[in-house]
């Protein structure tokens, strides 16, 4: 087994600031991601035009690499349509901004939509089919939240992109009490529905809160799950430490550190959560850099790691949606069993 | 609960060795953690595709098909695929890329369909903007070399609301056809009835291309212009089309049906080529023949011949109308065979209409004899002489008499001449029927034909049968027949001299015309000086009316203030063409002048509408009310400027001078 090659050696020439740069831009691939990438783009291309695919898991776990790496697979394939025709879109991705106030704005979200499609005439938008809207009028008014919606309806229709990402989709969340909660992903699915695009919604565990909210809408969306390294997984113990050799390896100083040997540090301080783990390296590389050491140490990665409170608090929201996933597949297991009368032998042999 | 299953976690974690208890269980893991590998790194580089469309690439409708998408209906499309209004959209995007400044839309109209400049523009920054290559079909550009460009557009909006019904029933996306931009299409191809250019809701005329424009709507009070049966007929729909505006509506289908596939270069050479294969084919090469039977002005015809000036598309396809020309030979040109009957029975038609022999050269003759020398069964000298349109045999003796010989030779023997001596031979006519006749014509006024076609009427080859059946009666016809042509003869000279009292004098050919002439060359050879002198008093008068109007059109340009071009042109009684082909000059002056004149109008207007505002503002403000814009512009008077890009610049300004004041 070959390992792939370590940093290039010119580097450590080169100023601090461009190792540093080149240690950011380093994704390793490990085989968690692998896995959710395969499952998300499998979930894209195979569903229905218009269902929602949710993607959920701890924060700092990686979500935002895998959605840049399913747009960059989507639009490789679809190189050939989108060189024919030049109005069309690969993939629209937006963020969900967290609202000022406690309700989730509507009208930015699309405005950010129309901006990310690079869709002219922002301000100019009009339903012309709600109402007519003769030319003597005085003063043009600002385009209102359904005016933008029309504009957002319009443009996914005609540029037809192979899905809309949309990122820290939580925030849509954002609302009083549970029953408007489905108002806000009634707008998200009537648009999928209206543009026959798929939507993909990327968000922490604060997501499970949509998933199953009516019948409907669990039929027509798809979870696709990205859990963090579990230390109590032999196999999961072993890709972390696998994690830690490929991120050593790439660390561009001149002696080289061993993390794996302090494996059970940098997982604590990590709860298994590659991202969280990346940028506590990048932390800790770039105030080893500026200090002017060859190596890593181990105080300069107690020194920039995340405090235990910060820390219990991942944990804690992690192990909440964890255990909130495991209730659900519970649920389903008693659905088979007492709601549906069936008798299985996993659920006896689970017992 | 929630606590006790959290620190169930953290004891679980911790006995897989993350913390002080358990080290010595994870010891042979640990030793294999260093075989453990590295895993791959990930590229995110994307491979660089060409830039996408600034505006959505909307496929357009029907290319290749008689309702092919105008391009003015294909900007309104695209506005109202964006959700902006078509203003909005021509206004702030296009004008970037047609023309450096603004668009003002009023003098947009339908020309962006049409063959022009602007049309080319309009094309060019379409493709552009949606990244297209296939616009240019949704104009009539691809006819630039066959057709001119003024008079090929409408000034009002027309539509057929059945073709409207019909696409919304077909949950097809609406839009405009290029055929209902053109002027010279009335009718609907598809429902054989008017267009209709006024909307039904609030009774108003609409602009091509305005503003507020949308597919199928209007642009004035939004309603649906389809057709609604529940509503009364309309007046104009109860009138039925007649042939020509439907088979123009149709020609103009086909062309712009196969629009795509045409060579624009050879186009004018297509059409000169159609008309002169069907001279040839059926007036023998008389392009003044062809002209007369499609009641085109000669002159107009031989200038399309030499190439000098485009054909009017009017002019033209009413021309193949006429001459029931298929509309393909006009983009091929190759025109299609028809029958030899046909071919003769309408060459006929032609020579009869013109009343006069065709003019034949001696080569011509001498290959018409050598065909029918071949013929079979034999035809007589007479029946070749009647086919090339000459009344006996004479000219083709001169032409070549030894062909003559043979050919009668060949007759004679065949067994069919003098037939009349053969046994049982019928009587060609009766003779009660020859008198019949002959009296008729006696007894008539009208210019009587030569006696041998009265005999070919009636079946004879010669008038010899005549003269020996009713001797009395052809001697009397023919004095007769004399007497007419000296009455013709001279009539001629009274008739130039009472010419040249009149005022305004006739020209030549009127006279001629007149007299029941075909030519006025008839008047040059009995009446020289005359003819002569009514030529050159004919000539004196078309100059001093030409002067007359110069001195007319001089007039107009001290006029105040300054009239339009086309209130002058009806005010005199004249068309454009004339005034543009005798003092140019002057009419772009005139033209500027009027121009100057709106413009200095709208100037005015400008300010007063300024100073008015400035007034309400500084009432207002002196009341202690906000001048805003809606409360200002309802203060206006019922007359002034609405232009509400000037008016709202006059509040601001108003504005800004009271805080500063």
């Amino acid at each position: 087994m070959a390992s792939p090659p370590g940093f290039p050696r010119s580097l450590l020439s080169e100023p601090w600031s461009a190792r540093l740069a080149y240690f950011q831009r380093y994704t390793v691939a490990h085989p968690r991601l692998i896995e959710v990438k395969e499952k998300l783009v499998a979930a894209i291309q195979n569903s229905e035009p218009n269902s929602l695919v949710f993607v959920f898991g701890p924060t700092g776990v990686g979500k935002t690499t895998l959605r840049l790496k399913a747009e960059q697979i989507l639009t490789a394939e679809l190189h050939v349509e989108l060189e024919q025709d030049r109005g069309r879109l690969a993939v629209v991705s937006v963020e969900a901004v967290a609202p000022e106030s406690s309700r989730f704005s509507w009208r930015d979200h699309f405005k950010r939509l129309l901006l990310e499609m690079d869709e002219p005439l922002i301000e100019y938008k009009r339903d012309l089919q709600a109402g007519f809207v003769g030319i003597r009028a005085p003063a043009r008014p600002k385009p209102t939240t359904g005016e933008y919606r029309y504009g957002v309806e319009q443009a996914l229709r005609f540029r037809r992109p192979a899905a809309v990402m949309i990122d820290e989709a939580q925030h849509l969340a954002k609302i009083a009490s549970g029953r408007r909660l489905l108002d806000q992903l009634d707008v998200i699915k009537s648009l999928a529905n209206r543009t026959q695009a798929v939507h993909v919604l990327f968000g922490t565990y604060d997501l499970l809160a949509f998933r199953n909210l009516n019948g409907q809408l669990s039929r027509r969306s798809l979870d696709v799950h990205f859990p963090r390294y579990r230390a109590e997984c032999a196999a999961d113990r072993r890709d972390f430490i696998s994690v830690l050799r490929s991120f050593a390896q790439q660390l561009p100083l001149s002696d080289p550190p061993d993390l794996a040997n302090d494996w059970e540090f940098l997982y604590e301080r990590s709860i298994g959560c590659v991202g969280v783990l990346k940028q506590w390296l990048v932390r800790a590389l770039s105030a080893a850099l500026r200090g002017g050491d060859a190596a890593l140490s181990r105080r300069r990665l107690e020194s920039q790691a995340l405090s235990v409170a910060q820390i219990d608090k991942i944990l804690s929201e992690a192990s909440e949606g964890e255990m909130r996933l495991m209730d659900s597949n519970d649920a389903a297991s008693r659905v088979r069993t007492t709601r549906l009368g069936a008798a299985y032998p996993q659920a006896a042999a689970r017992r | 609960m929630r606590q006790n299953s959290l620190s169930q976690l953290w004891r679980g974690e911790r006995a897989t060795g993350l913390g002080k208890g358990g080290q010595c269980a994870t010891l042979s893991e640990t030793q294999e953690f260093f075989m453990l590998p590295a895993f791959e790194a990930w590229d995110f580089t994307v491979e660089p595709i060409t830039a996408r469309s600034r505006l959505y690439s909307l496929a357009p409708i029907g290319i290749g098909t008689a309702f092919v998408e105008s391009l003015s209906g294909y900007v309104e499309r695209l506005a109202e695929a964006h959700a902006v209004s078509a203003g909005s959209l021509i206004g702030k995007e296009l004008s970037n890329f047609v023309r450096p400044g603004r668009i003002n839309l009023g003098l947009v109209s339908y020309a962006i369909n049409g063959v022009g400049g602007s049309a080319k523009r309009w094309v060019q920054a379409l493709e552009t903007i949606t990244s297209r290559s296939d616009l240019r079909h949704l104009t009539l550009l691809p006819f630039e070399r066959l057709l001119p460009q003024p008079f090929l557009f409408r000034y009002v909006r027309a539509w057929c609301p059945a073709c409207y019904e019909l696409m919304a029933s077909r949950s097809e996306p609406i839009y405009e056809p290029l055929l209902w931009c053109l002027k010279l299409v009335e009718v609907c191809p598809r429902h054989r009835r008017f267009l209709a250019n006024t909307c039904p809701h609030c009774l108003q005329s609409l602009r091509p291309l305005s503003a507020a424009a949308r597919p199928g709507y209007c642009s004035r009070c939004g309603l649906w212009l389809g057709d609604n049966t529940s509503r009364t007929a309309h007046a104009s729909s109860d009138a039925v089309p007649t042939e020509y505006p439907l088979w123009l509506a149709d020609a103009i289908g086909e062309l712009l049906a196969s629009a795509p596939r045409i060579q624009p270069e050879r186009l004018r050479d297509c059409a000169r080529g159609a008309l002169l294969a069907y001279a040839n084919a059926f007036a023998e090469g008389n392009r003044t023949a062809v002209a007369d039977m499609a009641g085109c002005r000669r002159g107009i015809f031989y200038s399309w011949f030499k190439g000098d000036q485009v054909p009017r598309i009017d002019t033209l396809l009413r021309t193949w109308y006429q001459l029931k020309l298929p509309v393909a030979c006009l983009l091929d040109g190759d025109y299609p065979g028809v029958p030899p009957e046909a071919q003769a029975k309408k060459s006929l038609e032609i020579r009869n209409a013109r009343e006069v022999a065709p003019k034949r050269s001696r080569e011509q003759i001498r290959g018409a004899l050598e065909e029918a020398l071949h013929e079979e069964p034999a035809p007589s000298l007479t029946e070749i002489a009647r086919r090339l349109g000459y009344g006996t045999s004479t000219r083709l003796r001169e032409a070549d008499a030894s062909l003559c010989r043979q050919i009668a030779f060949k007759y004679r023997k065949s067994g069919r001449s003098h037939w009349w001596r053969r046994r049982g031979a019928k009587p060609i006519c009766e003779r009660p029927r020859i008198k019949k006749v002959l009296e008729e014509y006696l007894a008539s006024d009208s210019p009587i034909p030569p006696l041998d076609r009265i005999a070919a009427s009636l079946g004879y080859a010669v008038d010899r049968s005549l003269w020996q059946k009713c001797p009395e009666l052809c001697r009397a016809l023919s004095a007769k027949i004399e007497g007419q042509k000296r009455a013709r003869v001279a009539a001629i000279e009274p008739a130039l001299e009472q010419a040249l009292q009149e005022s305004p004098p006739p020209s030549l050919r009127q006279v001629a015309k007149r007299l029941g002439f075909s030519a006025a060359c008839v008047l040059k050879a009995h009446a020289p000086d005359l003819y002569e002198r009514l030529k050159t008093h004919w000539q004196a008068y078309a100059r001093t009316r030409r002067t007359e109007l110069q001195n007319k059109l001089k007039a107009v340009l001290e006029e105040n203030p300054p009239p339009s071009l086309r209130s002058v042109y009806s005010r005199l009684g004249v068309t454009e063409s004339i005034v543009n082909t005798s003092s140019q000059n002057l009419r772009r002056e005139i033209g500027l002048r009027h121009l100057q004149y709106q413009r200095q109008q709208v100037q005015e207007r400008r300010d007063s509408v300024r100073a008015e505002i400035r007034e309400i503002v500084g009432m207002l403000h002196a009341q202690g009310i906000c001048p805003s814009v809606p409360r200002v512009t309802s203060l206006l008077k019922s007359g002034s400027l609405r232009e509400w890009t000037v008016i709202g610049k006059a509040v601001n300004d108003a504005r800004r001078e009271l805080t500063t004041d």
